[in-house]
């Protein structure tokens, strides 16, 4: 049986003006975005409305209001179908102990939709993939946390899904584990060619596997967008001095570039707004002719972090124009 | 249904490490929701009798299962020592309709033990989110669950009738008069046992849908077996009005023996059902609205429970 829809042709995730209240509570407040295949993060602070989407993704919640397709289905109403090709990984533990994983992980299988035998030997097959070996016939309530999180990985993975949503994966990891499970996340969305929706409040995580990204605060869309987009250039060059920086400043300002404002009486730094081309040459010999001990000259990037900064206004602003047309180039270097 | 597609990766490359053997997508056939009612309906039957599970697991199940039984081939071996001794009068020894009164006990034992068994793990070890991220619907699990406890018991009731029926075909020389008689006996033995298990299952499941803690689940469920029978003699034994006799709808211990009663035609056994002067007839309505009432309110706990 083929795939529900073709993935080239549509969205894999349509939300429209999704709105989900919860007594006394908005978690998503008028969402509207697309996801295309590929590893998308979901980031947002704790209580940002990720799990609620990923929930109303699945059909494990209504939405208030609004309109959601996954793969073409609507989750609510068509919610069995649509699971046969969804696999999902909760934030918490999840697993009982009482069972070992090989056959925790084929029934979660056979739910899904598998055939009994198809079930046993995909299970076979993702538990090599996550890296379990003869432990997998032992019961659950023995593994360690890392293991654990591998089977949970397993029984997502176990049906061969078009579509994986992971909710805060590296819960409770260590440096080590996280990375391991960072390595399998990566390579279940390139090699094993599932698309993924990954949500994360850890910046670092999503920076590290995600393709696209989508913020999001409050129940509403902050930005969508490439990930190289929230990490391009900025407009800004910054040349740190030994001393001297206010000499710089003046000297560089009196070559006719822009100098922003600095950070202060310790800051050693002057921030150059680019209007065009990069000064190289000039800072290059400004800094020469006043010789001064010069430290770095850099171009800025942005951070993600940049997005939930609330000094910028700029970040809010530009959400309506940025999620209707993911494909802008960078937001402005302003930096107000 | 072949496993292995079109996706296939390459082999180990940079992001491959030493288990990598690359992936194998999945084109076979994708089942729907009856295929996960029944797979977790197999499960449940499996973790109610304990197969799979550690020895430990086994003990009540197969106590439950073996003491019905062995009254039933005591029962058949009197009868054998007393026709032998030409004693005719088979009134003596307990027959079909005094099975349900003589090893009901066993199924409230059982349900009580495995209903919080077949669903407290799941809500404590917050499986359920993993269980409705499926092809299935949460009414879909409860009713699974509710299926497999219900079959489970239904086949322990049961198992003591086919061995009265296989002793009394056996040990008799008119085999077809034997036969005869007891196909006369099954259709009441089908219904008897079906609602006893349908009730006793369904109010136990209805109890463990509320309390994840396993120990404090079987408590409750005994306490909601055994309760509303004290309760019910003590008000009717004082003649408190003649409403009062009507508290004996809620014991479902004595409901079930009168609708036992009104299934096979004989008086009700045990209790007080006789001291309240109601029909058996309205047993039987009361134990259908039990298993009906019971397993309404756990399809509506699993509708809403947290996952």
């Amino acid at each position: 049986m083929p795939g529900p829809i073709d993935a080239t042709t549509a969205p894999l995730i349509r939300v429209e003006a999704l709105t989900r209240r919860f007594p006394g509570v908005v978690a998503l407040d008028a969402l509207t975005l697309d996801i295309a295949p590929g590893i998308v993060g979901l980031v947002g602070a704790n209580g940002a409305g990720k799990s609620t989407l990923l929930k109303i993704l699945l059909g494990l919640l209504a939405p208030t209001s609004g309109r959601v397709e996954v793969m073409g289905y609507a989750p609510w109403t068509q919610g069995t179908q649509l699971r046969r090709y969804v696999g999902y990984m909760p934030e918490h533990p999840a697993l009982p102990p009482d069972v070992s994983a090989t056959e925790f992980v084929a029934q979660a299988g056979q739910l899904s939709g598998l055939p009994a035998k198809a079930a046993r030997e995909r299970t076979a097959d993702v538990l090599r993939h996550v890296g379990l070996a003869e432990e997998r016939y032992r019961p659950i309530g023995g593994y360690s946390t890392g293991m654990r999180q591998r089977v949970q990985l397993a029984q997502a993975i176990v049906h061969d899904p078009r579509l994986l949503l992971l909710d805060e994966p590296t819960n409770g990891l260590d440096p080590a584990g996280r990375d391991e499970m960072l390595g399998l996340i990566l390579r279940t969305g390139t090699e094993f060619g599932i698309a993924i929706v990954l949500a994360s409040h850890l910046l670092g995580e999503i920076e590290a596997v995600c393709d696209h990204l989508v913020a999001i605060d409050g129940g509403r869309l902050l930005r969508a967008a490439p990930m190289a987009e929230f990490t391009a250039e900025t407009g800004i060059l910054t040349v740190e001095v030994e001393d001297g920086r206010d000499t710089l400043a003046a000297g560089l300002a009196g070559r006719g570039l822009r100098i922003l404002d600095g950070f202060g009486p310790a800051d050693r730094t002057v921030r150059i707004a680019l209007d065009g081309g990069v000064p190289f040459d000039v800072v290059r010999d400004t800094v020469a002719d006043l010789g001064l001990p010069l430290v770095r000259v850099e171009r800025g990037r942005h951070s993600l972090e940049d997005l939930f900064r609330d000094d910028l206004p700029a970040a809010s602003a530009a959400v309506a124009a940025e999620a209707a047309v993911p494909a802008t180039g960078p937001t402005s270097g302003d930096p107000s | 249904m072949t496993a292995g597609g079109d996706r296939v990766s390459a082999g180990p490359g940079p992001a491959g490490s030493i288990y990598d053997i690359g992936y194998r997508g999945y084109d076979g056939p994708r089942l729907g929701r009856r295929h996960a009612f029944s797979t977790l309906f197999v499960g449940g039957l499996r973790a109610t009798f304990g197969l799979g599970r550690s020895g430990r697991a086994k003990i009540v199940p197969a106590f439950c299962v073996a003491l019905p039984a062995i009254t039933a081939v005591v029962i058949v071996a009197l009868g054998a020592f007393a026709s032998r001794f030409g004693i005719s009068d088979l009134g003596v020894i307990p027959g079909h309709p005094d099975m349900a009164g003589s090893v009901g006990v066993f199924a409230t034992i059982l349900v009580a033990v495995q209903a919080p068994e077949l669903l407290g793990r799941d809500v404590r070890y917050r499986v359920l989110s993993l269980y409705f991220s499926r092809a299935l619907l949460r009414e879909d699990y409860a009713l699974a669950k509710l299926a497999a406890l219900g079959a489970a018991v239904m086949a322990m009731l049961l198992l003591p009738h086919v061995i009265l029926t296989i002793g009394a075909v056996l040990l008799t020389t008119d085999v077809l008069g034997a036969l005869g008689r007891e196909a006369g006996y099954w259709p009441a033995i089908l219904g008897s046992t079906a609602l006893t298990a349908a009730a006793t299952a369904g109010v136990a499941l209805a109890v463990a849908a509320f309390i994840a803690r396993r120990a404090y689940a079987t408590v409750a469920i005994f306490g909601v077996f055994v309760v509303p029978g004290i309760i019910a003699a003590v008000v009717i034994t004082l003649e408190l009005g003649a409403a009062s006799r009507y508290l004996v709808l809620l014991d479902l211990g004595t409901v079930l023996d009168a609708a036992n009663a009104w299934l096979f035609g004989v008086a009700p056994t045990a209790g007080i059902w006789p001291v309240t002067g109601l029909p058996v007839s309205l047993g039987l309505v009361a134990a259908i609205a039990i298993a009906l009432g019971s397993g309404v309110i756990l399809v509506q706990r699993y509708r809403t429970i947290a996952a």
